[in-house]
């Protein structure tokens, strides 16, 4: 206990380094955290994003459709199949989801698009196009020829809403098949891709266009609460679906495998980052301890000489450092959380920076970073600045615990 | 060269001679729609159809003319092949049902052509694939009635406007057919959008007697919105309700 | 006068061990930042070279208008004699023909945009033929490369033979067979899911085009030269065309590599604050720590203005000391890491950023601009960070120092 004591009155007697080395951890480590915590709700958000506009963070679809995205790769008999997931609580919503390419003309011309079948009953909670319609209003029917098309192809088309346009593709037999759509809304996502490329109509006219039958779907998106969950939902979702021999359960990692390597490049080099700042940090901080240990070399002499145990000197020396580093760490740790919940407020607002739309591979970014700090994420942090300090201590502990007597009277002037 | 072009000429003749026969048998009789298509269907049965006719076409920035042969049979089948100039000779297409395929002699490839995938217009035409492979007819996806009877011009005319019916999948608003009263030929035909703006127009010139029957054999196509631009279709000779097997509409004829 | 020197140096080798320590922290701190500098400068570098090498090139002229609609119609006619001019300025050219149609492979077809590219100029312009995934770059007559992702498309394999059926610029119907030669790795979006490349020659051939180009791309000889500058020149000798650098043609791209830029920037600050917290801290202490010795020379006679300067002359010397270990250790790591890299490709694979591709594997680069600035920096703040400190002790009174705490 006295180790505690004295070794607390010792960090004091130098109030100004004390200081200066407890802001250099609470520095470090509320740089740590601000980063994580961006990234963290950045690479959540993102991948929320992505899920949404995409094919959920689980999909479900034929087990050969990945590899050739044919229409006829399909998945039949889903009420069977949704039955197995849709009691799990982690699932929010799923939706069935008719993929396939066709033509879209109108009087003006023609454009070869990309089409999405949709439930809108089923789409309203979760899709990401509704919160991106600029004009008009999203499909309503299941049944009805509405279609929600980009802005992009609005204008290729020269169609506007309530216009009308004939989507022609191959059905299931190959032959081609056509329909009359209307445009009730529009939409702008600010990906040139999707905005000029992609559409959605009900998913029984895509059901009667290319000549489905009744519970077979292309794919299922299933989107979940949680983004995190992704992996262990799937392992629950293979062993439920191990009847099922078509259907493949894939992560949003293996149906977007560059937004799956973006985060990971951008988590990869955000540790770098962070390893160098605690170098350099941990760099200062060891400066600090030693130098306090070689001041005082003399004083530590004297105790040697009266007969106190060597190891006690070490520790007294580490608990130093453990106190400089639970100091630093918890200023650091409120400073740190403190700025995170500031960003998961109010964001950090990408447009200072550029007006332009970002994508990542055709994946349209919010200009508007907030932060989510993960809690493992910010106990992983804190432990392991504290850790670091200790470390940073250990050195000048075992000088001080060596600090041999006589030579060090002498030195001591 | 379009399939309609040998479709639509003979249907619009054909429904118009149908309107031809309703006039003179009573114009406050109207008959159902449901009568009137059958009536069509009766007449299209074992419809068929070989010709030739060539197509000039010019744009902003060339000048072609092609002659070209067609087979058809009914609303299902149709062959074209190109026989002018030499460098397309032989470039064909196959139309069977709802499936389009093309060949290309010089590399001797058949092609199937996905429906997503089709260029805008047909062969560099002012026809757009719209004409060529939508199964929609005049009388089945449009309502029509004579919006004006008189004169034009010095000619007693007929002017029919045709709405697409709810469910049509056709991209046009709005279709004006001007046509003559004493033989019911067309004289123009006129295509809107949806706003009612026009759209294209087409100009039937030439009438004589081909294969047995009275009809325009010139057909220009022209643009409102590129002006100076054209497709001229010249029917050279054409033979109507001849015997052409199923069979005959196959790849192998195809690649002959 | 030259007391003093000899002095400040004399006096820093006496306590080696606080000596070793301060500029234990500065070596650290200095090489890490010249390190994080040249890698991100690296990555910027690598970037851009990636948006301009494999894609536009750096300078493209144009036909005027060509940009507005990319019609095939709106070409440069007889791009040689313009190649000849501006080759002589020292650049690298390469003539190009862009054009749409639809390619199939067995049942499989795609719409695409395909390239016809001069095969020998085009390797000194861009580095497509360096970043194949498979196969090989255009050798024989019809050969091509397909982008990656249409390649699965298409399901199309090395050998496979390939249709390709356009709108040829006299209106007619032009086809022909090819063969794939290669894949290319994966580039932007864009690229990899609609591009076809061809030699030039077989582009004309199949869309019926005589002596003629749609763009001309161009890329420095010396890389050094402003690419502005260099716009201008060739402008001057090219009247009647567009001249654009990548930037003006691609402004989307090139608004994102300054986004990058930007944070790369905010970054390496925060890595000099770090790095600064470390000197102002030692410098700190060092002073302090020996107020106590300035205190015993003040007493002996030592006026104000001398200790003044005394600290400053150990500071300068200190920091001398461990700037140039610090250089050696930094310039080596930033060596190191530009030849061989930080090779990330086992944690992942390769993406587009709003259509740059950013790769795993990443080089520094080592140069004056990422080597003098943290110096320079470090140096100046080592001195100004004595500055207070250095005045406290100097005013203090001999027997105040001498109990200083």
């Amino acid at each position: 206990m006295w180790t505690i004591r004295l070794a607390w009155r010792n960090l004091w007697r130098n109030k100004r380094r004390t200081l200066i080395t407890i802001s250099s951890i609470c520095f470090g480590l509320v740089l740590a955290l601000v980063f994580i915590g961006l990234g963290d709700g950045t690479y959540g958000t993102m991948i929320d994003s992505a899920a949404r506009l995409g094919s959920g963070h689980i999909t479900l679809e034929n087990r050969d459709y990945r590899m050739s995205l044919s229409t006829r790769l399909t998945l039949h008999s889903i009420d069977d199949v949704v039955k197995r997931f849709k009691g799990l609580r982690e699932v929010e919503e799923w939706a069935p989801r008719i993929l396939g390419q066709a033509m879209l003309s109108t009087s003006y011309g023609s454009v070869g698009a990309a089409f999405i079948g949709v439930d809108p009953e089923r789409e309203k909670g979760t899709t990401l196009f509704i919160e991106k319609i600029i004009e008009g209003t999203y499909l309503e029917e299941s049944e009805g020829r509405g279609a929600l098309i980009g802005s992009k192809m609005a204008e290729r088309l020269k169609v506007s809403i309530g216009g009308k346009m004939v989507i022609t593709a191959n059905n299931l037999q190959g032959e081609i098949a056509g329909e009359l759509l209307k445009v009730v809304g529009i939409f702008k996502t600010g990906s040139e891709m999707i905005d000029g490329y992609v559409f959605q109509i009900p998913l029984n006219r895509a059901r009667k266009l290319l000549g489905m039958n009744q519970g077979e779907v292309t794919q299922l998106a299933i989107f979940l609460d949680n983004q995190r969950d992704t992996d262990h939902v799937i392992e629950k979702l293979k062993k439920n679906l191990s009847n099922f021999k078509e259907v493949a359960v894939l992560s949003w990692r293996e149906v977007m495998p560059e937004l799956a390597s973006y985060v990971e490049l951008d988590g990869s080099s955000n540790y770098i980052f962070q390893i160098i700042i605690f170098i350099i940090i941990a760099a200062g901080i060891l400066n600090t301890i030693l130098m306090s240990v070689l001041e005082r070399q003399f004083e530590f002499g004297v105790l040697l000489c009266l007969g106190m145990n060597p190891l006690n000197l070490l520790f007294l020396v580490l608990t130093e450092a453990l106190l400089l580093g639970l100091l630093g760490v918890t200023t650091g740790s409120v400073l740190g959380l403190a700025c995170n919940h500031y960003f998961t407020v109010k964001g950090f607002n990408l447009t200072l920076l550029t007006s332009e739309d970002v994508d990542i591979s055709g994946v349209a970014l919010d200009p508007i970073l907030y932060a989510h700090l993960y809690p493992e994420h910010l106990i992983i942090t804190v432990v392991l600045v504290f850790l670091m300090t200790i470390l940073v201590g250990i050195y000048p502990a075992v000088k001080a615990a060596r600090s041999v007597p006589i030579e060090v009277l002498k030195k001591g002037k | 060269m379009r399939v309609s072009l040998a479709i639509t000429l003979p249907l619009v003749t054909l429904s118009l001679l149908l309107l031809f026969v309703l006039h003179s048998e009573s114009l406050s009789e109207e008959l159902s729609s449901q009568a009137i298509l059958d009536k069509i269907d009766k007449m299209w049965r074992g419809e068929s159809s070989r010709g030739t006719f060539s197509m000039k076409i010019k744009t902003a920035h060339w000048e072609r003319n092609l002659r070209i042969k067609s087979w058809t049979k009914g609303l299902d089948y149709t062959l074209i092949r190109i026989e002018y100039p030499k460098k397309e000779k032989d470039v064909s297409t196959l139309k069977v049902k709802n499936n389009l395929w093309n060949y290309l002699p010089k590399i001797k490839r058949v092609i199937k052509v996905p429906s997503s995938l089709m260029m805008g217009s047909w062969m560099g035409s002012h026809f757009t694939n719209d004409d060529l492979v939508k199964e929609s007819t005049l009388v089945n996806d449009y309502y029509h009635h004579i919006t004006f009877e008189g004169e034009r011009e010095g000619q007693g005319v007929y002017e029919l406007t045709l709405f697409p019916k709810e469910e049509a999948a056709v991209v046009w608003g709005k279709i004006i057919i001007l046509m003559r009263k004493r033989d019911l030929i067309p004289l123009y035909e006129v295509f809107f959008d949806e706003k009612e703006k026009p759209v294209r127009k087409m100009i039937f010139n030439d009438v004589k007697m081909m294969g047995g029957r009275l009809l325009p054999t010139k057909m220009t196509v022209v643009p409102y919105d590129k002006p100076g631009e054209f497709t001229e279709v010249i029917y050279i000779e054409i033979a109507f309700d001849m015997e052409i097997l199923d069979t005959f509409f196959s790849l192998r004829n195809l690649t002959r | 006068m030259l007391l003093y020197p000899k002095l400040a140096w004399r006096n820093i080798w006496r306590n080696n061990r606080r000596t070793l320590i301060t500029q234990f922290a500065l070596v650290v701190a200095l090489s890490l930042m010249i390190a994080f500098s040249g890698l991100t400068w690296g990555l910027i570098k690598q970037m851009e070279r990636n948006a301009t090498l494999l894609g536009p090139g750096e300078i493209q002229i144009h036909s005027p208008g060509y940009l507005d609609d990319r019609s095939i119609y709106r070409v440069i006619d007889h791009p040689d004699i313009i190649i000849n001019k501006i080759e002589k300025l020292g650049v690298n050219a390469a003539p190009r023909l862009q054009g749409f149609g639809l390619v199939s492979q067995g049942e499989n077809s795609s719409g695409a945009q395909i390239w016809g590219v001069d095969l020998m100029r085009e390797k000194k312009v861009t580095e497509f033929h360096n970043h194949l995934f498979k196969g090989s770059f255009l050798k024989k007559e019809r050969d091509v490369l397909l982008g990656k992702k249409i390649a699965v498309t298409l399901d199309a394999s090395i050998g496979d033979e390939l249709v390709i059926v356009t709108q040829a610029a006299d209106g007619s119907i032009g086809n022909d067979l090819y063969r794939v030669a290669g894949i290319l790795s994966g580039i932007s979006e864009e690229i990899d899911r609609s591009t076809i490349m061809m030699s030039i020659g077989d582009f004309k051939n199949i869309f019926s085009l005589g002596d003629v180009a749609t763009e001309i791309a161009i890329r420095r000889g010396d890389e050094t030269e402003n690419l502005n500058n260099l716009r201008d020149r060739i402008k001057n000798i090219t009247p009647d065309e567009e001249v654009k650098t990548w930037r003006e043609i691609f402004p989307a791209v090139s608004d994102m590599l300054e986004l990058t830029d930007v944070s790369i920037y905010i970054l390496l600050i925060i890595i000099y604050l770090a790095g600064s917290l470390i000197m102002l801290n030692t410098m700190l202490m060092s002073v302090f720590e020996r107020i106590k010795e300035l205190g015993i020379m003040m007493a002996i006679g030592l006026r104000p203005l001398q200790v003044l300067i005394l600290i400053f002359l150990e500071t300068f010397f200190l920091t001398l000391c461990g700037s140039l270990v610090g250089l050696l250790c930094g310039v080596s790591l930033s060596l190191y890491l530009t030849h061989y890299g930080l090779d990330l490709s086992s944690i992942t694979e390769g993406f587009s950023f709003v259509g740059i591709l950013a790769e795993p594997h990443w080089f520094a680069v080592t140069n004056v601009t990422t080597v003098l600035p943290p110096v320079i920096f470090l140096f100046v703040l080592s001195l100004l960070a004595v500055v207070y400190p250095a005045m406290k002790a100097s005013l203090l009174k001999p027997v105040d120092a001498l109990v200083f705490h």
